[in-house]
C-alpha cells in the first residue's frame, strides 16, 4: 500500500514539473517551430512542381474540380477592381494574420512574381503543407485566361466567356473572371458529425 | 455490498491514475492521427438514423435530425468513424474484462432493488442520456473527455453540469444503490 | 508540422476507420480495467464513497492535455487543426444537468455502457436500449422542441485560454494543479467515509 501512494505521488510530481515547463510554451497555436525541410523545399522550387499554369486552373474552376484555396497577395484596391473568382485577399504584409490553414492547398497569386515567391517561401517555413504559385500571376491570368493585354482595362472584353460558351455549368463571364460553377460536387450527403 | 465494494477495488481493478494516464494516452494518439477526439453517443445516433431510415425511408430523410447522420446509401451511413471506433470499445472491454475474470451475464445492481426495478430505472437513465448527449451534443466522453483535455471552454461547463446533475440527484435515488 | 496525420492526407477514408476500431480497443479496454463496466462502482462516484471516475477521468485529461501542448509546442501537431468542440452554453447546461441525473438514475453513460454490455451486465444492455430510445425521440421532436434551443448562446470555437485571458500554457499548468487538488480531497473523503464503514 506505501508502494502504491508512493507512486501516485511520484506522478503528481511529475504532473506538475510538466505543467511548470509547459508555462514557457505560451500559446503554441502561433508557434512556428518544427523542421523544415529544405531539401524537400529544393526540390520543389527545381521540378516546378509547386506552379500552377492560369489555363489549368481555368480548366479546373470549370470543371468543378478546383480545389485550391486562392490567395490574392494584391493590396485591397487592386483585389476589389478584379479578381479571379473564388479567391480571397490577404495582403502580403496580413498573411501572418490569416486563417490559412496548414493543410489546405493554397495557390498565391499577385502582380509580382517575386512577392508571391517570398510569400510561399514565408508559408513553407511556417509548415504550411501544399503552396503553390500562378504562373504569372494576376497579369498572367488576364493574358491566357481573360484575353486582356496589360495595360487594357479588365472590362474591355473577356475572350474567356467565349472560350467556355459550350460549358453550361459556367455562367456568361463577367468582365473581371468566371463564375464559380454553382454547386462542389457533393462526396456524400453527409454531415460529418464529430464529438460524441 | 458497499464492504466488498471497497475491498476489491485494490486487487480487482487497475490503479485509477495509470488507467487514467493510459485512456489519456489513447485521447492523445486520436488528436495525433485523426485530429479528433473519442465519442460514443454519436455511433448511437448513426445506429438509429440507419434504422429509422431502413423501416421508413421518407420518413426519416425529411426529419432534420437524422438526415444529417444519413449516407448516400446504407453502407456509406454506417461508415462512421465513432460506430467503429465503438465496435473497438466493445473488443477493448472484452478483451479487458477476459484476462481479468470478468465476463459474467449478471445484473450489476444495489442491494435494497429487484432486478426489474434496476432494468426500469436503466431505461430511464439511458433515455435521459440519450436526450441529453444530443442536447449538449456529446456525452462524457465526447463532451467531457476529448473537449476537457482540448480545453473547449463549453466542455468545461457541460462537465461540471453533469457533476451537479449527478450530485443534486443522487438523493431522490439513494436507494437503487446503497 | 506532420500531425494530425489524417488531416494532413497520410491515409484516407478507409484506413481511418481501422484506426478508429484501434483506438476504440485502447478506449474500451483501459474503460474496463478502470472498473468502468460495473454501475455500482460508477454511480458510488455521487454518494463519495468510490470516487474512480473522477480520478480516471481527471487523470485521462490532464496526460491528453498535456500531450497536446508539448505536441504543439514542438511543432509535430497542429492545434489549429484539431477539432475541438464549438461553445453552445444553453444546450451544454441543459444537456449536462440531464445526463447527470440519467447518469445516476442508469448507472452507466455512453461509453461505459457498452464497456458494460461486453461484459455480460444485463442492465448495461436496458440502458443501451434506453439511450436508443431517448435519442430516437430527441430525433422524432427535434424540430418541434429542441431545435430552437440547440444554437441558443452560439460562441463558435472558444478555448479557456480565450475566457480567461491567459495564454495556454498557463491554463494547462492551472488545470494540473486543480486536478491534483481535487485527487487530494478524493482520497480523503474515501478514506473518511471507510473509517465510518468500518465501525
Amino acid at each position: 500500500m506505501i508502494g502504491k501512494i508512493s507512486l501516485n505521488k511520484k506522478l503528481a510530481a511529475l504532473a506538475i514539473l510538466l505543467g511548470l515547463i509547459g508555462i514557457l510554451a505560451g500559446s503554441p497555436n502561433e508557434s512556428s517551430a518544427g523542421k523544415i525541410d529544405t531539401n524537400q523545399l529544393a526540390l520543389e522550387i527545381a521540378n516546378q512542381s509547386n506552379i500552377i499554369k492560369p489555363t489549368d486552373l481555368a480548366k479546373s474552376m470549370i470543371d468543378g474540380s478546383n480545389t485550391f484555396r486562392m490567395v490574392d497577395l494584391r493590396n485591397e484596391s487592386d483585389f476589389t477592381a478584379g479578381n479571379i473568382e473564388g479567391s480571397e485577399n490577404f495582403p502580403v504584409a496580413q498573411i501572418n494574420k490569416s486563417d490559412l490553414r496548414r493543410n489546405e492547398k493554397i495557390l498565391l497569386y499577385s502582380n509580382s512574381e517575386i512577392e508571391t515567391a517570398q510569400a510561399w517561401m514565408l508559408l513553407k517555413s511556417k509548415n504550411y503543407k501544399s503552396v503553390y504559385m500562378l504562373k504569372g500571376g494576376w497579369t498572367g491570368w488576364q493574358r491566357e485566361v481573360l484575353g486582356i493585354a496589360e495595360g487594357q482595362t479588365a472590362a474591355s472584353g473577356s475572350l474567356f466567356g467565349s472560350k467556355t460558351a459550350d460549358e453550361t455549368a459556367v455562367a456568361p463571364a463577367p468582365s473581371d473572371g468566371i463564375k464559380l460553377p454553382p454547386s462542389m460536387p457533393a462526396k456524400s450527403g453527409k454531415k460529418k458529425k464529430e464529438g460524441c | 455490498m458497499d464492504q466488498s465494494l471497497i475491498n476489491d477495488k485494490p486487487t480487482k481493478y487497475m490503479n485509477p491514475y495509470l488507467a487514467g494516464i493510459g485512456l489519456g494516452l489513447v485521447l492523445l494518439a486520436s488528436f495525433v492521427v485523426m485530429g479528433r477526439g473519442l465519442g460514443a453517443s454519436g455511433a448511437f445516433s448513426t445506429l438509429i438514423a440507419a434504422g429509422t431510415n431502413i423501416v421508413s425511408p421518407e420518413h426519416a430523410k425529411s426529419n432534420a435530425y437524422f438526415s444529417e447522420y444519413l449516407g448516400l446509401n446504407l453502407s456509406e451511413t454506417l461508415k462512421d468513424w465513432l460506430l467503429f471506433e465503438v465496435i473497438g470499445v466493445v473488443i477493448g472491454g472484452f478483451v479487458s474484462g477476459l484476462f481479468a475474470g470478468r465476463i459474467k451475464l449478471k445484473t450489476d445492481k444495489g442491494p435494497n432493488i429487484s432486478n426489474g426495478k434496476r432494468y426500469l430505472f436503466a431505461f430511464i437513465g439511458g433515455g435521459l442520456m440519450g436526450v441529453g448527449a444530443k442536447i449538449a451534443r456529446g456525452c462524457t466522453s465526447g463532451q467531457a473527455l476529448t473537449g476537457g483535455a482540448s480545453l473547449a471552454f463549453g466542455s468545461w461547463v457541460f462537465m461540471m453540469m453533469v457533476f451537479a446533475g449527478g450530485y443534486m440527484f443522487a438523493y431522490f435515488i439513494r436507494r437503487q444503490w446503497r | 508540422m506532420i500531425a494530425p496525420l489524417f488531416k494532413f492526407g497520410y491515409f484516407g477514408d478507409e484506413f481511418s476507420l481501422i484506426i478508429a476500431v484501434l483506438i476504440g480497443i485502447g478506449f474500451g479496454f483501459f474503460l474496463e480495467r478502470a472498473g468502468f463496466g460495473s454501475s455500482t462502482k460508477l454511480a458510488a462516484q455521487f454518494y463519495f464513497y468510490d470516487m474512480t471516475v473522477l480520478k480516471v477521468m481527471f487523470t485521462a485529461i490532464v496526460t491528453a492535455m498535456v500531450g497536446l501542448l508539448y505536441f504543439g509546442w514542438l511543432g509535430i501537431l497542429d492545434l489549429t487543426l484539431v477539432s475541438v468542440n464549438q461553445t453552445y452554453l444553453v444546450s451544454q447546461i441543459v444537456g449536462g444537468l440531464i445526463l447527470g441525473v440519467g447518469f445516476v438514475i442508469g448507472g452507466y453513460c455512453p461509453g461505459t455502457s457498452v464497456v458494460a454490455c461486453a461484459t455480460g451486465k444485463k442492465d448495461a444492455m436496458v440502458f443501451v436500449l434506453g439511450v436508443l430510445f431517448g435519442i430516437f425521440v430527441f430525433g422524432e421532436l427535434y424540430s418541434y422542441i429542441f431545435e430552437p434551443i440547440m444554437d441558443l448562446s452560439a460562441m463558435g470555437r472558444v478555448l479557456l485560454p480565450d475566457v480567461l485571458h491567459l495564454s495556454y500554457g498557463l491554463v494547462v499548468f492551472l488545470v494540473v494543479v486543480m486536478a491534483i487538488g481535487a485527487f487530494i480531497l478524493a482520497e480523503y473523503v474515501e478514506k473518511k467515509l471507510v473509517l465510518k464503514k468500518g465501525k
